[in-house]
């Protein structure tokens, strides 16, 4: 098979850590062995790894560290979901990109691990910041003033962007998750089922009563179940003001609430309480696999809502469904993808909880119904998840890596910027003749960065500062890409800039000043920096306020955060009452999103309007051209 | 007539070196920091808890801690900050002088996206020691060409004594220079050396008249001794100076060969991820948190070493924790600890100048006071095994 590679590196989580992807992954394994070496590179403190095959090479992030050198050409996988045990993998799927499976599309939580859980609310502010631009800045500070966060659920702010940009291709269970990928600007994404689980084979749907005797359930009432983690958004409420009002309308019955529950997430007790339903429900707690098959065959359907959704696919629902278990869900996200003669999919809506109790009255009262939904799905399930097809799909996505560089630290936390020493600049500023009409004010005051891979200069004088770039900052002249200013409004950038100097009139930019800092913002990487330079004239007309502290606010709303700003010349001199003929005002700026805000609050002109400014392609590399 | 060396006797720094390679290292620094007439300034770029720092204090010599600046690059603003809460400055040794500015990245997903950025000032000598009334030795952890080239008015105006890891490549450019410029290029034996086979400390001596006293102060003149004789007859018949003057440096010196081993104190512990320290008064600790810490201590020359850890307590609502010792990327041991266990790890130094990164993870942590702890640590043990 020449479309597979001989070896993958796969982040993930092993059992016996209770996590949903540590199972779905421990499956694939011995279909990945067949043609691929496979390593697995798990946490430094995950507990010893159990039921995995001898072939398998097995690494903590520590071991993995050391040996990056030998394994930097390697396809890598990357299995990232919303929950801590995924959180250790970030540092490297963020700085080698590789094929990212993506469990969950909202990564709140898990981004939040990362600050706010530790106590750090700025961090989490620049997490915000990184995904939503100048507008997630003043949500962070908001939430922090003003202790929001509490009242609203996760669910609600999408954070995935980071992790979506880094991926050099995507892997996700749904057209849902893909298209809102694909939103993002990421063009390589590609859909795999989630696969029907193997270890199903080995349990009975005939010994259906036989299971309900281990577990002591009714043999002779309709049991019904809701299977997995217990939380707010599986509506179990709802389940139960309808099987409220069916008992009422005299049908006896038992809900099985299967999985583990956090009473101080959600007081799943109450409601029950609430409900009246205190004979009628059985909350089982975690179950181990064994457990968790016999509980699920036990049942005569399957109650699997999901309200609002994260993008995440249900390995539960698979199954269920692959078992021949008829199945009620949310028509929503993923859900909705299911065909409509395999499960019964209920609208969100006004009506949602009357539609609900029709929905599980008929599932009650009749079994041919349910059961005839239940084949329905058992047969779609055999044909389009099938686990030797889609681990097959997973190795060949990884075959269409092609990034191979080695990564040269053990921490990826951090970026080092080099600059020349002051003296070395007033060094070179008395060995040169020196065009004091010209600016000089951005490099007298030393905030380019040196050792670069390429500059892009903005300028009407790009001869004048290319001679500066390359003599005083020590560029090559191949590195360094000039641009007039008038040409940056059309000018297609195929790759990303590191480094960019801006060097303008201030009056260039007045007319729209966010939208033509915006365009930066598309050329230049994450982290890179911008020295942006505006020579101020006199009589300026502008539909904005373009004063120092204004301009600081619209390079923010373009994706920068402001890191210096200068005023000058730096050489005025203090002898005479000469007055300067050029004011220069230079600000230092590192891009911290691809979001702008093209119609900022400084702007005072209503909405914010957000842009997205990412495009895998171009991000990806590729010539830049002059 | 002296005996020959035989199956019976031998040079005593070649005892010594069977003991463990250490020992030699140690005479060695020790004989050139005695032999200084007047002991000024001393400057390491190495992590603080080296030998080198630890004779050079008891000498009396004024310390100072430079970046380890292949460190920085590993790992950043984490070490940095721990580098300097140890007293080290935010300036590397180098050929070429520029200024690091070490930021955090800006992508979701990194921890300390808020930290404050730092700088690392890298330096030639000579514009970084210029000034210096008394500049007497400079230790590198790598000892290259252009740091040498930095360093011509300082060897013009001190010419003080140069140590540190050579290697292979970088002998021959070494060697000239030290030709070029009137120095003695020796090993820790003091012989003379054009070449390494692997990496290997060397010190460049600036006199004639320091080697030889330092070669007197060895004892290279002194004789052969029995094979036979146990180590502390060994150091006392030997180097009766080295280790037996009431000083502080033959203190220190006696008290590193004759227990084989050294300690760390907690304080000044190169580290990532250790708490700060806690004391009830008699006794001193440090926690470990939810990753783990990692610690760096140079081992100085190959051969055998044990570490030894002393786990104080363990976070409350532990009865034990899974502890994993990582030494330079291979995980050396899974234990399970309680309060009070000393934990002792085995570890074979390939080549000369390695530092050991150790990482120190456990499985369990509890969160307790808005953060998670697993286990204290006490005590930090290198010994230096027989080979």
């Amino acid at each position: 098979m020449t479309n597979i590679p001989s070896e993958v590196v796969v982040f993930c989580p092993l059992p016996p850590k209770p996590n949903g992807i540590a199972d779905y992954f421990v499956e694939q394994i011995p279909y990945f062995c067949r043609t691929t070496k496979v390593t697995v590179v798990i946490e430094n403190m995950h507990p010893e790894p159990e039921g995995i095959a001898p072939n398998v090479n097995i690494l903590r992030l520590e071991e993995y560290l050391w040996q990056q050198a030998e394994l930097a050409s390697v396809p890598h996988i990357y299995h990232v979901g919303n929950n801590p045990d995924t959180q250790y993998m970030l540092p490297v799927l963020l700085s080698k990109p590789g094929l990212v499976v993506v469990h969950d599309l909202n990564l709140h939580y898990l981004i939040d691990l990362t600050n706010l859980s530790q106590g750090d609310k700025l961090g989490y502010q620049h997490a915000l910041t990184n995904n939503y631009g100048s507008a997630g800045t003043t949500l962070g500070k908001q939430l922090d003033t003003l202790g929001w966060k509490g009242r609203f659920m996760p669910h609600e702010l999408m954070m995935n962007a980071s992790i979506i940009t880094a991926a050099e291709r995507i892997l996700v269970h749904s057209q849902y998750s893909a298209e809102k990928i694909l939103a993002l600007g990421h063009k390589n994404v590609c859909v795999v089922p989630h696969h029907f689980s193997p270890a199903s084979r080995k349990y009975q749907p005939k010994l259906k009563m036989q299971y309900r005797g281990e577990f002591g359930l009714p043999g002779n009432k309709p049991v019904i179940t809701s299977m997995g983690f217990i939380a707010k958004a599986k509506q179990i409420k709802s389940v139960l003001s309808a099987l409220a009002a069916i008992k009422r309308s005299g049908v006896d019955f038992t809900y099985v609430l299967a999985g583990q529950c956090k009473p101080h997430e959600y007081d799943v007790y109450q409601d029950i309480a609430d409900s009246g339903l205190q004979d009628n429900v059985i909350v089982t707690g975690f179950l181990d696999e064994d457990a968790f098959f016999k509980y699920m065959l036990s049942s005569d359907f399957i109650v699997n809502l999901r309200y609002p959704t994260g993008g995440e696919s249900s390995g539960t629902l698979t199954r269920a469904m692959g078992m021949g278990l008829c199945c009620v869900v949310v028509n929503i996200g993923p859900f909705g993808e299911l065909p409509d003669d395999c499960a019964v999919k209920l609208d969100w809506g006004e009506e949602f909880d009357d539609n609900l109790y029709t929905a599980l009255d008929k599932l009650i009262r009749d079994k041919v119904y349910r059961v005839s939904l239940g084949k329905n799905a058992q047969k779609w399930i055999e044909r389009t998840h099938n686990i030797a097809t889609t681990t097959t799909a997973y190795l060949e996505e990884a075959n269409k890596l092609s990034h191979s560089q080695q990564l040269e630290k053990r921490s990826f936390k951090y970026r080092q910027y080099r600059f020349l020493p002051e003296y070395d600049v007033r060094k070179w500023r008395q060995t040169h003749s020196i065009d004091t009409e010209k600016n000089n004010l951005w490099w007298e005051a030393n905030l380019l960065p040196i050792g670069e891979s390429k500059v892009l200069s903005i300028s009407d004088e790009n001869e004048y500062n290319a001679e500066i770039i390359t003599s005083l900052f020590g560029y090559e002249t191949p590195q360094v890409d000039s641009l007039a200013t008038s040409l940056l409004r059309g000018y297609n950038a195929k790759a990303k800039y590191p480094l960019i100097l801006v060097d303008v009139l201030l009056s260039d930019i007045s007319a729209e000043p966010v939208l033509w800092l915006s365009k930066l913002n598309e050329v230049a990487e994450l982290g890179a920096k911008l020295v942006i330079s505006f020579r101020v004239q006199a009589d300026i007309y502008s539909d904005y306020s373009i004063d120092r502290s204004s301009l600081s606010e619209m390079i923010e709303a373009a994706g920068f955060s402001v890191e210096k700003a200068i005023a000058g010349p730096l050489d005025i001199d203090m002898n005479n009452n000469e007055r300067t003929n050029n004011e220069y005002w230079v600000y230092s700026a590192k891009k911290r999103s691809s979001m702008v805000n093209l119609n900022p609050p400084i702007y005072k002109n209503g909405m914010s309007e957000l842009k997205w400014m990412y495009d895998s392609q171009r991000d990806s590399g590729g010539e830049n051209v002059a | 007539m002296l005996p020959s060396p035989s199956i019976n006797f031998s040079p005593p720094i070649e005892l010594i070196r069977d003991f463990h390679n250490v020992n030699a290292e140690i005479l060695a620094i020790s004989a050139f920091l005695r032999s200084f007439i007047t002991l000024g300034d001393v400057f390491l770029d190495t992590v603080p808890q080296s030998l080198e720092a630890k004779l050079a204090n008891a000498a009396g010599a004024r310390v100072s801690y430079l970046m380890n600046q292949p460190l920085c690059d590993h790992y950043g603003l984490d070490y940095i900050q721990s580098a300097k809460s140890c007293g080290v400055l935010p300036v590397a040794l180098g050929g070429n002088e520029i200024d690091i500015n070490v930021e955090p990245r800006v992508e979701a997903g990194f921890e300390g996206l808020a930290e404050n950025a730092e700088t690392i000032k890298v330096r030639k000598l000579d514009s970084y020691l210029s000034g210096r009334v008394n500049v007497s030795w400079t230790v590198f952890s790598q000892l290259t060409l252009d740091k040498l080239t930095g360093a011509k008015e300082l060897v013009q105006t001190h010419r003080p004594l140069f140590s540190g890891i050579i290697s292979p490549e970088c002998i021959l450019d070494v060697s000239e220079w030290c030709i070029t410029n009137g120095y003695h290029l020796v090993d820790s034996d003091l012989q003379d050396i054009q070449s390494v086979p692997v990496s290997a400390y060397c010190w460049l001596v600036p006199t004639k008249s320091m080697l030889q006293q330092a070669y007197r102060y060895l004892g290279k003149d002194s004789g052969l001794v029995k094979r036979s004789l146990p180590l502390v007859r060994l150091i006392q018949q030997s180097w009766p100076e080295l280790l037996g003057a009431n000083d502080n440096l033959a203190k220190k010196t006696y008290d590193l060969i004759a227990n084989q081993r050294t300690w760390y104190y907690l304080d000044s512990l190169a580290n990532i991820g250790l708490d700060s320290i806690e004391t009830d008064g008699e006794n001193y600790w440090r926690w470990l948190g939810k990753n783990g810490a990692r610690l760096f201590l140079p081992l100085h020359s190959e051969g055998y070493f044990r570490l030894s850890f002393n786990f104080f307590s363990l976070a409350s609502g532990l009865s034990h924790a899974t502890l994993r010792c990582f030494i330079n990327g291979r995980l050396m041991t899974t234990y399970m600890i309680e309060e009070g266990t000393e934990l002792s790890v085995s570890y074979f130094a390939r080549e000369a100048g390695e530092v050991a990164e150790i990482l120190l993870v456990s499985e369990e942590a509890c969160y307790i006071d808005g953060k998670f702890l697993s286990c204290s640590l006490s005590e930090v043990t290198l010994q230096w095994v027989d080979s």
